[in-house]
């Protein structure tokens, strides 16, 4: 008995070993696709181009589809992308595109002018107000042949070499009807990038497959994934443990611990954006809500409407800080809407102009708006109400939800009770277009052009990009003047007296302008390219040049890279095997047992 | 209720209010909420649960791709957790207050309070970190699709092990503890005295009379803990990213999705009551005395 008990756990050790054995052999495959993985905590909110606004969208758009013009690796000037060449007229009202006649579309159908005329006419017939003002200047569009496309504006126009607008194909979009233009699901996606996406699992992962036709030549890269985590501890974890090859928007403090880690570069590089407390302005007029389709009512505190409220808030804020406690060093002390990146365009405040850190004059400002403490309790009212005060964050990011406790303690010690609560971007960007939120901390990305920035704050972005509601007619009618500029020193002048007039009445009071911090492995890859040259960052900037610059860095290391955790030893294997064993073993072991006490019980 | 549901099928697209009252007539948000309530049991008898906000397609369809990642989870997580529990509590009420007792007993409590994201996050460190044996996130590796179904299994079996060690640590301590007591207490038995005396053997005594004895009150919790399991599962899917009914409520309460969360919390009933049932039917063939009655 004993001797077969013997037999058939040697059985059952082999047969739990071979498997594995077999696992390990599978894994030496080397035809295996090339793929590279980027860690992300926030997911896509779409694949429709009219729908999305978050980051990780934006950064699909540009492997998916190609702008008419792009924006070159060195400096972000204009440089060619689905248009070879252009030319404008004299006096710069007709501007004259050729296409690059290689051009296709990933089911293969060919990429012509009358598709770019397409999709223009229909951000602008339909007022998509995502793209809307790009093209708001734009008088006729023509297609007189394939490759040429020629656009006649209304005035001159300083913004027809930065139009960043996806350029969609005709023969998909004319069989979606108006009314479903934003709620297209626009799966599977057909665009014109070095890249296409196949599969998008909410929460999970997104996946590219390389577009082996690109005009620009195919790039190394054959597949893509997105992996979207829930926590950012585990995205740094996987990303020390090889399983993402990229990572970005880490808490300062996450990307700070992976200074040194071997095989990995770490860059901080100052990013054309800003991270800002936004107030809920809105005042329901009739003109917003027919033109606009704003809300009938607003939720939001009636006291910011005062603009002087607001700026209590503003002298209630210490930027620098935020900045040194929350960035740890690692971007600038906010001030106005066009970030310092934009140099030329960007308003440096004077000493007397800016409003600092000053406990006491937000307090006054505070009383002259009819706030005081008359009940003793620490908080002022006005009619007998106290002055409360909801406070948003971005639960996907923790930076926001530590800046919001700094917020909260100082604009307490001023008088107002704040309650702080951490939201996620779909609940926040509903809480937006329903006017249910008083503040909220949220961030932004300008283009290259600071004309998108711009327009953030005017009144015709009610319901798109508009997250305060605020409507100021001497900086939406300055809006529209620059865009006419071609004198770009005037165009600065103007954009710099928009932005003092927006930082006066402080619908946004910007926090900081954060760096843009990305971890990637050098160790498994090359051809990592900063976009503008030396200072820019790798991958979420204008362009797709990493990813048409990517390779393994040797063979092997392409093996590891497109392998990456799967491959190797399978230790869960080999476990569930132990415990089969056990069992079997055991289970045979009492069968035995229970036989020979059964003769003598 | 915070968030407008026509608000959020709208967005994005600049709609005229009259455009919203048509979504608001179409989900019938219009009507009064009592209304809106039979409505809503209505259609729920009738099979449909309705559409989700979030990702525009049917309750039911989304909560079934979530179903399987879960019961895997949790099937391997109460299995690993009652075997190991019952080892730990047979063995600590039959020798009780042997050093192996104090020292396992001691450890599983010690598992059981921490919080289980917490728990989760150490193991992760330990064997996804520092020992890389396991990878950190997900069900799968995403891009895996094209492997054949043994390297895919074998893919799952290893993102697997984190998340279950995890629950099974985490719940074993429960176990562990009402077995030793009940054993404890069906030590003092009369019938336990009798088969002694009879002078059958110890290790006999134990399985043929005191365990299938102390057996009935676990069996109960089991049940009972499925509920509770579902919640404890929200946090560690969260910390592993793993694809199931967890992480689904955690997104549907974060976006208001709220026709997924209702279809959600009705099968999350559903479940513990399913549970209870099989466990007062497991009784019967446990404890003979219930069955013959």
């Amino acid at each position: 008995m004993k001797r077969l008990s013997m037999v058939l756990v040697a059985g059952c050790l082999l047969l739990a070993l071979v498997p594995a054995g077999l696992a390990g052999a599978q894994d030496g495959g080397g035809d295996e696709p090339v793929v590279f993985r980027i860690g992300s905590v926030n997911d896509l909110d779409s694949l429709n181009p009219f729908k999305a606004v978050e980051a990780p969208s934006y950064e699909l758009f540009e492997l998916q589809y190609s702008l008419l013009v792009g924006f070159s690796q060195k400096d972000l000037s204009p440089t060619p992308s689905l248009a070879e060449s252009w030319e404008t007229s004299e006096g710069g009202l007709t501007w004259t595109y050729h296409l690059n006649p290689e051009a296709q579309w990933h089911d293969g159908e060919p990429v012509t002018s009358e598709d770019v005329k397409y999709t223009y006419e229909r951000i602008i017939e339909e007022e998509q107000g995502l793209f809307i003002d790009y093209l708001r200047q734009v008088e006729t569009i023509e297609a007189p042949d394939p490759e040429t496309l020629v656009i006649t504006t209304k005035e001159p126009s300083v913004q027809m070499l930065s139009i960043w607008v996806p350029i969609l194909p005709k023969h998909i979009w004319e069989n979606v009807p108006e009314d479903e233009t934003t709620s297209f699901k626009n799966d599977p996606t057909i665009g014109s990038g070095p890249f296409q996406a196949v599969e998008w699992r909410r929460g999970q992962f997104l996946r590219l497959k390389v577009n082996p036709d690109f005009y620009r030549g195919a790039p190394e890269v054959d597949e893509i994934i997105f992996q979207f985590y829930d926590n950012p501890d585990t995205m740094v974890q996987a990303f020390k443990q090889g399983e993402v090859d990229y990572i970005y928007g880490l808490p300062t403090r996450l990307f700070q611990s992976l200074d040194g880690e071997e095989g990995v570069e770490t860059l901080s590089s100052p990013a054309p954006g800003f991270t800002e407390l936004g107030m809920n302005t809105y005042e329901p007029t009739p003109e917003a809500i027919d033109k606009y389709g704003a809300p009938k009512t607003s939720e939001g505190h009636p006291a910011l409407l005062d603009t002087r409220v607001r700026q209590a808030i503003n002298w209630a804020i210490d930027e620098a800080e935020l900045t040194d406690k929350i960035l740890l060093g690692e971007g600038e002390v906010g001030s106005t809407l066009v970030p310092p990146a934009l140099a030329k365009y960007h308003l440096e405040l004077d000493e007397s102009q800016v409003m600092g850190f000053d406990i006491d004059r937000s307090k006054e400002l505070l009383a002259e708006a009819g706030y005081k403490d008359t009940d003793g309790n620490g908080v002022v009212d006005k009619g007998g109400e106290d002055l409360e005060l909801r406070l948003f964050a971005r639960s996907e990011s923790t930076d926001t939800v530590d800046a919001a406790r700094y917020i909260q303690s100082w604009l307490e010690e001023a008088g107002i009770s704040v309650s702080t609560e951490a939201v996620s971007d779909n609940k926040l960007t509903d809480d937006i277009y329903s006017a249910e939120y008083d503040l909220f901390i949220w961030g932004y990305g300008s283009d290259p052009d600071p004309d998108f920035i711009l327009s953030v704050l005017t009144c015709s972005q009610f319901m798109y990009w508009s997250d305060t509601f605020w409507c100021d007619e001497d900086y939406q009618s300055m809006y529209e003047e620059q865009k006419t500029q071609l004198d770009l020193d005037q165009r600065a002048d103007t954009i710099k007296e928009m932005q003092a007039i927006a930082y006066q009445a402080s619908p946004y009071v910007i926090l900081f302008y954060d760096n843009s911090l990305e971890a990637y492995r050098t160790d498994k890859w090359t051809g990592w390219t900063r976009q503008p040259e030396g200072t820019g960052s790798v991958l979420f900037n204008f362009g797709p040049y990493t990813y048409e610059n990517l390779e393994p860095v040797s063979a092997e290391g392409g093996a590891a890279a497109g392998g990456t955790s799967t491959g190797g030893s399978s230790p869960a294997l080999l476990i569930v095997g132990v415990i089969a064993l056990f069992i079997v073993g055991s289970g045979v072991v009492a069968f035995m047992r229970k036989g020979s006490r059964e003769d003598r019980a | 209720m915070p968030g407008d549901p026509a608000r959020i099928f709208t967005r994005l697209s600049r709609v005229s209010p009259s455009v919203i009252e048509d979504v608001r007539r179409e989900f019938g948000l219009d009507r009064p909420l009592f209304v809106q309530f039979f409505d809503y049991i209505g259609d729920t008898l009738s099979g449909s649960l309705g559409i989700s906000y979030q990702f525009a397609r049917p309750v039911s369809e989304v909560i079934a791709e979530a179903v399987w990642p879960t019961v895997l989870l949790l099937g391997v997580a109460t299995i690993g957790s009652t075997a190991i529990g019952l080892v730990i509590g047979i063995y600590g009420g039959w020798n009780r207050g042997s050093r192996t007792d104090t020292s396992s007993l001691g450890f599983a409590l010690i598992t059981y309070a921490m919080p289980e994201f917490w728990l989760g996050m150490l193991l992760l460190l330990l064997f996804a970190v520092t020992l890389g044996l396991f990878p950190t996130s997900f069900m799968s590796t995403p891009g895996l699709e094209g492997a054949s179904a043994f390297a895919r299994s074998t893919d799952i079996l290893n993102h697997l092990f984190l998340p279950a060690l995890t629950l099974i640590l985490a719940l074993l301590g429960e176990y562990a503890l009402i077995m030793r007591s009940s054993v404890m207490e069906v030590m003092n038995e009369d019938y336990v005295l009798t088969a002694r005396a009879k002078g059958m053997r110890e290790a006999l005594v134990l399985r043929r009379h005191v365990v299938p004895n102390a057996l009935l009150p676990v069996v109960t919790l089991a049940a009972l803990n499925i509920g509770f399991i579902v919640s404890g599962a929200i946090t560690v899917e969260t910390v592993f990213s793993w694809p199931g009914l967890g992480q689904l409520t955690f997104d549907a309460i974060n976006a208001n999705d709220y026709p997924l969360l209702q279809g959600l919390f009705l099968l999350f009933s559903a479940a513990v009551i399913v549970a209870n049932l099989a466990a007062d039917l497991l009784l019967g063939v446990l404890d003979p005395r219930i069955g013959r009655t």
